[in-house]
């Protein structure tokens, strides 16, 4: 008797132990089930950690010689554009330019799997807001890595080129190869029309880490200029604008003379650079000689952006355009209104680039002492809008691009130069160290072709 | 009469043991509880019926007959009929040594139970049963309290409460704990009342001391090199970048001093003799003097037992008392144990209750002073309290024109500010309900509920260093000099609460038959346990402890930081909140057949369910088993070998389960508070693994136990297992591009195998009696498979392994000496003599690695020998390890140059320096800048191999024990008192290094203790 009410008891249990054993073991663990875990998701840090390496290559500052040998490596090797940057060393400060961007592009993945398996509908503006994110998200992304590790956009033989490994699934066993340029764009550029179709018009009040249409045209726009297609660059510039017109007035940033954190009115879209605090906004590092006479008198980015040292004079950067103190990667308004500049130039729109131009700069100078731009004064008006797209974006994470891309132009090439302690550094215009090599660890385990410098 | 006199002893003395429980604060559960069981008392009291004598107990009782019964936790099994490997370290082994948690005193005394203390922290014991069996789940045994495992801080458990522990080898043995075996088991018994006996008082009390840990013996660079060093390196401009960092680091009084130099601000004489008195400081010195102490342990134990014919009880109390090693460190506990039982219907029914509470505190007031430079003063001559820079001295001489408060950092300050506490309390109830149905069939419930709480509180005062420079760093100061602080005056506390509670219920059915020559034993039961557990965290500002008021900051906005300017610095608001559950439930059955008590065979089963995350339900079932045999060959009828009155062989094989909880068959996310506009964030913490199972390990045993001479003067026991892990976790190295940089899944599987041996031989008996019990374990395995295939060698060097090679080896770099030309470290690089290190980080070729095997012990054992006249007993204890290295530490440059000047950093003085010191020292030369894959060549070289075998002086104890029956004029029934030393130390090591291979540079101090104990 009493061991058949024991068997029945030890039945009992049996029958209800599977919700027994479903109890969540953590609860602020979470199997993601629902659109709202999915925008929790790409809530979290994807706009933080964008590479810097490129930043560490360009002509925007110069590091004197005892001070370059106390950095780490990974500068050291950049700032003179060593065909080895990672000199055996494999850790996490000098891979996180390639490891980085991947893993928010896992996320972007994830996100955009999960999506689909989602029941309710895949039509609401939440869902089509959260899903055009991860895909803006996941072109951004790549383009980042393309600008660093794929060879530059050269419309002629993009073809051939080799770009970076493209990410579309969140699989880890799928197999990882090196696409095409042409392919790597047209993918950046697939991902971000279906983007477009997708996020709200304006974010730009609430949320700056959200993609809206205004910040996947700025995005648009930036990667159709990469690729010399003027027109295209042209008409996203037109339809950002078209969404969100705003510009930061500098005499406002007065007498702070600093850029607001986390971001300003004309961001678009804010993503910081990684790993480079304690680089540009160390007193022991400069602004590049050639860059600061390049800004008049009562031009306020000579404020904003820098400070003289109290002893020697020398100007070093202040301020990052983010806030903080890793560079900017994002979109912002200004770039949008260079870009269009640029392009109407190009393309014979003088005057719309000139327009353009007066009606940024207005916002750079001090009141009363800008006097707008004309044909006669301006000179040619490409050279005068590429002048101040180089004074305009400093630090920003552009400038490798724009090197890569107008050094193509032997009239508008540059060859940058470094010394230290006696050695000369020369980068050539269009030279392959334009490309920085992928991490030999990964390229070894994908079998990757390395880039050649 | 017997029961009357027993009741009537205890219950007075609980009395006192309440009003102690009450001063504690106990909570009212344990005054419930205590209510509950009174009435279980007074309930056997009131019980009338006269007990026959003649009949045998119904409880599991402990030692029946003399008979040695090892405890698994579920049930009690003679030792003379297990078919499984269990080590039984009784009381007097136990007791042998004195420590304040269990788990120490089963040092070198349990064959087979390695310590790993390779990582150099007495606090983190890492133990061993027999082989490693596993890569990346955990690799530590399962503890069990009594019946049920102990979900709680082991430090919690009163060793004078501990009556035996089993450690559980074999599938056999530990089998029937499934899921969680694999590692082996150690079964804690605690001490229980005895029927018909009468009560028994015993007091005692111990106390332990070590001396005070030598800051000289850690390898330290001179400051007068150090200074050096300084000198040259500013020279190179090395301090050019801190000195204009942003975020103002600190740099050493040496570094302001040639900076003010080089700005002209002081005469080149003044700065040599303000350097000068620097080079005569060791901050060894102030550390010595002012931070380390002389540790004492104070343990104190009273306890009462015995029992009548239907019932039996157990009380004690304990009250350990420490002062650590540091000054401000000490530890205090108070334990309380209870338990009885009451029989029912001549003892068919018993009704057990039992409750152990502990309540601890830490005191954690020794904040390490966090110097950065040798020549660092705590304190000056008249041992006024010195500060040392936290920040650049220049910018603390100008910031704020006095409107902040003090920005100085004064290590003695902040040890006497320092009010860091952490208590826990911990309480166990148990009942257990036994029914003998019949006379061969028994049906049990057994109930556990434990309730644990970690209380930690750290009150910073405004006095603080932390609290100070947080409240400056988020000031401002308005151009009318008026000062806003967004951090308020005052203290900052950080409270974080842990609370557990663990239910554990199990029902079981036993069975016991004897016929003729046959005895078969059984039992089938199932458990479901539920820990469920809540930490939560805040923090207060402006807290003032007078008031206990405290004020609310902005946690939402960004401020400007007074250190760099910039504004995105944020105030934490230190919140945190987690609920955990863990389930399980389990099904479990084990039988033993033996005839003539010659043959027995055993069997067992366990089938265990947990709601480990994500797992598909048809993964949580994993049915593990194990089958035994044992046979006494010396009770055949036909066995005549006089001089080997005993022998028999057991054989064993099973399987047993590990749990990894970091893995998930699913995609799992957690949640990461809210962004910087302040939407909630998930992050990933586990990609999904569908194919996921647990880890099994099948273990197999042969055994031989014997004893040889007619008196059995010479026992011992020769076992030999075999283990072989499969679907073992390892990580697989993925391209970065997949956006993860390793996978975990069951990759791998292992083998091991080994021979545990123990003997002990009486070598004299009588009035002088020698005894020597040796113990040796030879353990080694390999991995048999391994389906990751590692990228190259720096794959090697962090971790991947190589099937045939052992799951404890690891790998460095092969060393071929420093370049004679300029002192560089060089290694090989396919074959060849090299120092391209980027190539070898990015080489294939194995051979340019060398294999180390292995890290832990291969052979490991102890020689204790026991020489005693009458009452007096010495006692010494050798230990071995043998067959193991371990990794030293190097100099690395870059963290020379970067402020570190311990460890490595010593052998700089030794570097090359000039052609021809190569053939006498490794140390490569000095490179301005440091290039890190220089270092970290050399800091992963064969160079820093060192080998870790060892012969120690365990121990030496002098014991002294009068007992009544032979010394009639002693007013107590027993007395004893011991004096001991532990750790004397090392008797023989292979290598050269100053380094102890189980300790490192500290902790080697000998600890003395010495104690008395009476018992009535």
């Amino acid at each position: 008797m009493n061991i058949r009410i024991n068997v029945l008891i030890l039945c009992g249990c049996l029958v209800s132990c599977n919700s027994y054993l479903d109890a969540v073991p953590d609860r602020s663990l979470a199997i993601l089930t629902t659109l709202e875990q999915y925008e929790q998701l790409i809530n979290g840090d994807l706009y933080a950690q964008a590479p810097a390496l490129q930043e560490l290559g360009i002509d925007d500052y110069y590091v004197p010689f005892s001070v370059w040998q106390s950095k780490d490596i990974r500068l050291q090797n950049a700032y003179i554009w060593k065909a080895d940057i990672y000199d055996g060393n494999s850790g996490s400060g000098v891979t996180q330019d390639w490891n980085a961007p991947y893993g928010k592009i896992y996320y972007c993945n994830v996100v955009l799997e999960g999506l689909e398996s989602l029941s309710g509908s895949h039509e609401s503006a939440a869902f089509r807001e959260v899903k055009g994110h991860a895909l803006f998200f996941r072109a951004y992304q790549h383009y980042l890595l393309q600008e660093v590790y794929g060879q530059p956009y050269r419309p002629a033989t993009a073809n051939m080129d080799l770009g970076i490994p493209l990410k579309y699934t969140s699989l880890p066993t799928e197999r990882i190869f090196r696409s095409t340029v042409a392919k790597t764009f047209a993918s950046i550029i697939l991902d971000s029309e279906k983007a477009l179709e997708m996020l709200p018009e304006d974010y730009q009040a609430v949320n700056k880490v959200r993609a809206s249409k205004a910040a996947v045209c700025a995005f648009l726009s930036r990667v159709y200029l990469t690729m010399q297609n003027y027109q295209q660059s042209l008409a996203y510039a037109d339809q950002c604008l078209s969404y969100y017109v705003q510009l930061l007035d500098y005499n406002q940033l007065y007498p702070d003379y600093r850029f607001g954190y986390p971001d300003n009115q004309e961001v678009v879209f804010s993503v910081n650079a990684s790993g480079t605090s304690g680089v540009f906004l160390n007193t022991g590092i400069f602004v590049d000689s050639l860059l600061y006479p390049l800004y008049a008198d009562h031009d306020l980015r000579k404020q904003v952006f820098f400070l003289q040292d109290a002893t020697t004079g020398l100007p070093h950067f202040k301020s990052m355009y983010s806030g903080d103190s890793n560079p900017f990667a994002g979109l912002a308004l200004d770039e949008v209104y260079l870009n269009r500049a640029e392009c109407r130039a190009r393309l014979g729109d003088e005057d719309g680039a000139l327009a353009d131009l007066n009606e940024l700069l207005i916002h750079r100078y001090e009141t009363g002492y800008y006097f707008p731009l004309t044909r006669e004064s301006a000179g040619n008006t490409l050279q005068a809008v590429l002048k101040e797209r180089r004074k305009e974006m400093v630090v920003r994470c552009t400038r490798w691009t724009d090197l890569r891309r107008l050094n193509q132009d032997p009239a508008l090439a540059t060859t940058l130069r470094r010394s230290l302690n006696g050695t000369d550094y020369e980068l050539l215009p269009n030279s392959p160290r334009y490309t920085y090599p992928i991490p030999p660890k990964e390229a070894a385990i994908s079998q990757l072709p390395q880039n050649q410098r | 009469m017997n029961k009357l006199y027993s009741m009537a002893h205890y219950c007075p003395n609980f009395r006192l043991k309440i009003t102690k429980i009450k001063q504690i604060k106990s909570n009212s559960l344990f005054a419930l509880c205590f209510s509950l069981f009174n009435s279980f008392g007074l309930a056997a009291y009131s019980q009338e019926k006269k007990p026959d004598t003649t009949r045998k107990t119904l409880t599991d009782s402990v030692f029946q007959l003399n008979e040695v019964q090892v405890s698994t936790g579920i049930q009690y099994i003679p030792k003379e009929r297990a078919t499984g490997s269990f080590v039984l370290v009784d009381s007097t082994l136990f007791n042998r040594s004195f420590s304040i948690d269990v788990t120490s005193r089963l040092e070198g005394v349990v064959s087979g139970l390695r310590f790993n203390r390779q990582d150099m922290n007495p606090k983190n014991v890492d133990l061993t049963i027999r082989s490693t069996s596993t890569i990346r789940s955990d690799d530590q045994p399962l503890i069990i309290l009594d019946n049920f495992e102990y979900n709680g801080d082991l430090k919690n458990i009163n060793p004078n409460d501990v009556l035996q522990v089993s450690v559980l080898k074999d599938a056999a043995a530990a089998s029937i704990w499934g899921a969680r075996a694999g590692n082996g088991v150690i079964v804690i018994t605690t001490k229980q009342g005895k029927y018909n006996q009468p009560t028994r008082v015993s007091l005692s009390s111990n106390l332990a001391t070590k001396g005070k840990q030598n800051p000289f013996n850690t390898p330290w660079l001179s400051t007068s090199d150090y200074i050096d060093m300084e000198t040259y390196l500013f020279k190179q401009g090395y301090y050019t970048s801190a000195l204009g960092n942003i975020s103002k680091p600190p740099v050493s009084p040496i570094v302001w001093l040639l900076n003010e130099r080089k700005k002209g601000l002081i005469s080149a004489a003044d700065s040599a003799a303000a350097i000068d008195q620097y080079r005569g400081i060791d901050a060894r010195n102030d550390f010595r003097q002012y931070y380390f102490q002389r540790s004492i342990s104070q343990q104190h134990a009273l306890s009462l037992t015995g029992g009548g014919a239907f019932n039996q009880y157990y009380a004690s109390v304990g009250w350990d008392k420490n002062q650590g090693g540091t000054v401000g460190s000490a530890y205090d506990r108070l334990s309380l144990s209870f338990n009885h039982s009451i029989g029912f219907f001549d003892n068919k029914l018993e009704v057990k209750t039992g409750i152990i509470y502990t309540k601890t505190q830490d005191q954690l007031n020794d904040p390490y002073p966090a110097i950065t430079y040798p020549y660092a003063q705590l304190a000056d001559a008249e041992g006024n309290s010195l500060s040392i820079a936290r920040y650049n001295p220049g910018f603390l001489d100008t910031i704020g024109q006095g409107r902040l408060l003090d920005w100085g950092y004064r290590p003695l300050e902040e040890l006497a500010l320092a009010d860091n506490t952490v208590k826990t309390s911990d309480l166990k109830v148990n009942l257990n309900i036994g029914y003998r149905l019949f006379e061969w069939l028994k049906v049990k419930a057994l109930y556990q509920y434990g309730d644990g709480q970690t209380t930690t509180r750290n009150y910073q005062s405004q006095e603080t260093f932390y609290t100070r420079d947080l409240i400056n760093q988020f000031s401002s100061i308005a151009s009318n000099g008026q000062v806003s602080r967004p951090i308020p005056l005052g203290g900052i506390v950080d409270l974080k609460n842990t609370h557990y509670i663990a239910q554990h219920l199990r029902g079981q059915l036993d069975l016991q038959h004897r016929w003729q020559a046959h005895e078969l034993q059984g039992l089938i039961g199932a458990e479901l346990s539920n820990l469920n557990t809540q930490a939560n965290g805040s923090r207060f500002y402006g807290y003032n402890e007078g008031q206990t008021s405290s004020s609310n900051v902005d946690a939402v906005n960004a401020y400007t930081s007074m250190v760099t300017g910039r504004k995105n610095i944020r105030i934490a608001n230190g919140q945190s909140l987690r609920y955990l559950t863990d389930r399980f439930l389990s099904f479990y059955a084990n039988a033993s057949y033996s005839y003539m008590k010659r043959y027995t065979l055993s069997g067992s089963m366990r089938k265990d369910g947990s709601n480990l995350f994500g797992v598909a339900t048809n993964q949580k079932w994993s049915p593990l088993w194990s089958t035994g045999f044992k046979w006494d060959i010396s009770k055949e009828p036909i066995y005549q070998i006089s001089w080997l009155p005993s022998l028999s062989i057991r054989l064993s094989y099973g399987t047993s389960g590990n749990i990894n909880k970091t893995v998930s068959a699913y995609l799992v996310a957690r949640s990461l508070g809210s962004n910087n506009y302040g939407l909630p964030i998930l992050n990933i913490s586990n990609p999904p693994n569908p194919d996921l199972t647990w880890e099994t390990v099948a273990t197999l045993n042969a055994a031989l136990d014997f004893s040889v001479l007619q008196s059995g003067r010479i026992s011992g026991s020769l076992e030999f297992y075999q283990r072989k892990g499969r679907n073992l976790m390892a990580d697989a190295e993925l391209p970065a591009a997949s956006g993860l940089l390793t996978y975990r899944g069951n990759t791998a599987s292992m083998s091991g195998k080994g021979v545990d041996l123990s003997f002990n031989s009486q070598n004299l008996v009588g009035a002088l009696h020698w005894q020597t019990a040796v113990l040796y374990s030879y353990t080694t395995n390999r991995v048999t498979e391994y389906r990751v295939t590692p990228t190259n060698n720096s794959s090697y060097l962090s971790g991947a392994y190589q099937v045939g090679k052992s799951l404890d080896g690891f790998y460095v770099y092969r060393w071929a000496g420093l370049d004679p030309q300029n002192g560089n470290p060089r290694g090989y690089l396919n074959g060849q003599v090299s120092e391209d290190y980027a190539a070898m980080v990015n080489s294939t070729d194995l051979s340019d690695l060398h294999y180390v095997d292995s890290h832990r012990p291969v052979h490991y054992g102890s020689i204790r020998n026991t020489v005693g006249w009458q009452h007096i007993s010495l006692s010494f204890n050798v230990t071995f390890k043998i067959g193991y290295y371990f990794g030293n530490s190097l100099l690395n440059y870059s963290n020379l140059y970067g402020g570190s000047f311990t460890g490595g950093a010593a052998d700089f003085p030794m570097r090359w320096q000039k052609p021809g010191d190569e053939a006498h020292t490794q140390v490569p030369s000095l490179v301005y800048p440091a290039v890190s894959s220089r270092d970290n060549f050399y800091n992963n070289s064969e160079a820093i191999v060192e080998k870790g075998d060892h012969i120690r002086f365990q121990d030496i104890r002098l014991a002294y024990e009068i007992i009544k029956k032979t010394a009639t004029w002693l007013p107590f029934r027993n007395l004893q008192f011991f004096a001991m030393a532990a750790n004397v130390g090392l008797i023989w090591k292979a290598t050269k290094s100053r380094m102890d291979p189980d300790y490192g540079y500290q902790y080697t101090q000998t600890r003395f203790s010495g104690g008395i104990k009476i018992e009535l």
